[in-house]
C-alpha cells in the first residue's frame, strides 16, 4: 500500500469515527427535545458502540495513539516537533469544540443526566483522541512498534 | 550508506532520514552536525538554504566556466 493509501484511510477512518460521534451527541442532544423513545435509545446505543468500534481500528492499529501519547525519551526530534504542533492544534480544535458544545446546552437547555452524560464522554473522547487524529493529517507513514 | 545505518549512527528514527532527505524536515543544528560527522564532511556541504543541483548539472556548469 502506497504512503498517500494508508494516509487517506486513516483520515476516512478519522471523519468516520467522529461523524458517528457528532450523530451521538446530537442524538443525545435531540432525545431531550422529541423525548426518549425505544428507537432513539436503541439508535443511541448503536451509534455509541460504533463508535467505540471504530475506535480501535482508526487509533489503536494504525498507531497513531502509539505515536501520539510516546514518551518523549522514545521520540527523535522531528517527532517530538510533530507530537507538539499536534498537541497545540488539539487544544484549539477541543476549546472551539467546548465552546460550541456549551452554547448548544445553553441554548437549548442542559437537559437531563442523559444528555450530560453524552456531553461528558464526548469530550472526554475528544481530548484523548484529538492529537492523534490530527497526526492522522500530519504523518505520511506511521512507524511501526519496532520502528516507534 | 543504508537509511537504516545512517539512522542508528545519528540518533533518529528511520523515517527521520526519510524526511531530511526529502527535505520536508530542517534538521536542528545539534542533528546537522551530528550528520556532517558521520559523512566526515563540513556541514555546508551536507545542509544548505538553496537546493542542491545534480551533480550533471554541477559538472556541466563547471565545465562551461572553464571553457569560458
Amino acid at each position: 500500500m502506497s504512503v498517500s493509501e494508508s494516509q487517506l484511510k486513516r483520515r476516512i477512518g478519522v471523519v468516520v469515527n467522529y461523524g458517528l460521534l457528532v450523530l451521538t451527541l446530537l442524538l443525545s442532544l435531540t432525545g431531550h427535545l422529541f423525548g426518549w423513545s425505544v428507537g432513539t435509545k436503541v439508535c443511541f446505543c448503536l451509534l455509541a458502540i460504533s463508535v467505540i468500534v471504530t475506535f480501535f481500528p482508526v487509533h489503536i492499529r494504525s498507531g497513531l495513539w502509539r505515536l501520539a501519547h510516546a514518551k518523549l525519551e522514545t521520540l527523535d526530534e522531528r517527532e517530538i516537533q510533530q507530537n507538539l504542533q499536534s498537541l497545540r492544534h488539539a487544544y484549539a480544535v477541543f476549546t472551539i469544540a467546548s465552546l460550541l458544545i456549551i452554547l448548544i446546552l445553553v441554548v437549548f437547555g442542559w437537559g437531563g443526566q442523559t444528555r450530560q452524560l453524552a456531553v461528558f464522554w464526548v469530550l472526554f473522547y475528544l481530548a484523548h483522541t484529538l492529537p492523534s487524529s490530527i497526526l492522522a493529517w500530519t504523518v505520511n507513514r506511521v512507524p511501526t512498534k519496532g520502528e516507534a | 550508506m543504508s537509511r537504516k545505518l545512517l539512522a542508528e549512527r545519528i540518533g533518529v528514527n528511520v523515517q527521520t532520514v526519510g524526511y531530511l532527505e526529502r527535505e520536508e524536515y530542517n534538521p536542528s543544528l545539534d542533528l546537522a552536525f551530528r550528520v556532517s560527522e558521520c559523512f566526515e564532511l563540513p556541514v555546508e556541504m551536507i545542509f544548505s538554504p538553496h537546493p542542491m543541483l545534480p551533480l550533471s548539472e554541477e559538472l556541466y556548469r563547471r565545465k562551461r566556466k572553464e571553457g569560458d
